[in-house]
């Protein structure tokens, strides 16, 4: 239960962490937060032989707007971007999300990229960047590239970062005035992963509704139906046929916590709940 | 590496290897066994302490990243004029049993204290509890406890 040897780099801005990650290649392995990456490293199902620590590097943290989206720099600890008035006003959905995610000291310590990065299919915040058509920004040595949330989570714990890159902010379009959120997770208990997840934003100024669903697949999906449905009339009539077509067309995840059957009958439930308090 | 850092107001340097615990640091090297270790993944909460205002698992954080910091841990507590009014107020209610989950507890609740994010209500208090498992009590006595602190 305790971690095997490594070297430990505390690089202090991006660019000498870029440097470290050429210079050691597939042997390093950048730690944020920490709080998925130690408990694999305490049980050794990961032994990364160097970790270069990002909690140093202060270009990496931050809230700003810009226009219509927000930056969330990836250092950013999951508490403080939850407690930040400017996400709470101009991405409520992502503040909703949070609330969900671990519990307080672990998102005290948690950062919002390293949640991202690691893709686990029952992350809130892979669920709300996914609902929300957010993009996350990758650096390496040599330039920076922005990739949709869609094109970014490939499967279970499997993105399309490259070796070589830090991923450096998660850019998320702002909320327009009026918008309406709902976030519903079922968990065994608060703080544990999630079975069933739903995120769902209404935009009544420009008459759209965004929904996610996530924790019952590899990665969490769109659902498209619902959102076309809803600019369609009779929407509340429509709505059970709605979520029973798009969880059938999930191959849903079996594990400890839950069957595949059971999480789609529940994912089904949560659905709807989320569904219809964004609308109300 | 060459950890420096204050610990319950002590300065103190060490030097460390890169995967030494900032937990065992505390327990093994500063001799400090009030912070207990549970599970050593982040799940029980029994080695949370303060790092710079913030509530940490100190098993998933290693010493060397505690360099420059300001840790606390739950003997920096009490003082010469006796328990704090958390301690008290988990005495009252009898918020503690076999005492393992504890000092943990009581280091997520003074910082959430520091942090002005005290509970406002009996499922806050439960949401914020879900991050410390407590075999013993039922969590009732601690929901009480932070109750009558609050707000």
């Amino acid at each position: 239960m305790k971690p095997a040897a490594f070297v430990l780099h505390r690089p202090r801005d991006l660019d000498d962490a870029l440097a470290l990650l050429t210079q050691h290649g597939a042997d390093a392995c950048l730690i944020a937060g920490g709080q998925s990456l130690v408990p694999m490293m305490n049980l050794r199902l990961a032994t990364p032989s160097v970790l270069i620590d990002l909690n140093g590097i202060d270009a990496l943290t931050g809230i700003r707007r810009d226009g219509d989206v927000l930056h969330i720099g990836a250092g950013t600890r999951q508490q403080t971007a939850l407690e930040s008035d400017v996400v709470q006003r101009h991405a409520p959905l992502l503040a909703a999300a949070l609330r969900h995610v671990g519990h307080y000291a672990t998102r005290c310590r948690g950062t919002i990229g390293g949640s991202l990065a690691n893709a686990d299919p029952a992350s809130e915040l892979v669920l709300a960047a996914i609902a929300l058509r957010a993009h996350v920004t990758l650096r390496d040595a040599a330039r920076a590239r922005t990739v949709a949330a869609s094109e970014f989570f490939l499967d279970a714990m499997t993105t399309a970062h490259k070796p070589g890159e830090i991923l450096t902010e998660i850019v998320v379009p702002i909320a327009p005035e009026g918008t309406k959120v709902s976030f519903r997770e079922h968990a065994r208990r608060h703080g544990d992963f999630a079975i069933a997840a739903a995120a769902v934003q209404l935009s009544p100024k420009d008459n759209r509704l965004s929904v996610g669903l996530g924790a019952i697949s590899t990665v969490p999906v769109i659902c498209q139906r619902i959102e076309d449905g809803f600019r369609t009339g009779n929407f509340a009539a429509a709505l059970d046929g709605l979520v029973a077509a798009e969880i059938t067309g999930i191959d849903c995840l079996s594990d400890l916590r839950a069957s595949a059957s059971y999480r789609g009958k529940l994912a089904a439930v949560c659905l709807t709940d989320c569904v219809r308090e964004a609308i109300r | 590496m060459i950890l420096r850092c204050t610990v319950n107001g002590e300065r103190v340097e060490a030097e460390v290897a890169p995967r030494l615990l900032l937990v065992d640091f505390i327990r093994h090297a500063l001799k400090l066994t009030g912070t207990h270790v549970g599970c050593e993944s982040g799940i029980c909460g029994s080695c949370t302490v303060i790092v710079d205002r913030a509530p940490v698992r100190s098993c998933l954080m290693f010493a060397a990243q505690a360099d420059g910091s300001e840790v606390r841990t739950v003997e920096s507590l009490a003082t010469d004029n006796g328990l704090s009014p958390l301690q008290l107020a988990f005495s009252r209610h009898h918020a503690l049993q076999c005492g393992f989950c504890t000092p943990g507890i009581l280091m997520t609740l003074q910082a959430v204290r520091e942090r002005n994010a005290w509970p406002r209500s009996e499922q806050e208090a439960r949401e914020l509890l879900s991050g410390n498992l407590c075999r013993c009590t039922g969590y009732q006595g601690m929901v009480d406890a932070i109750l009558e602190l609050g707000p």
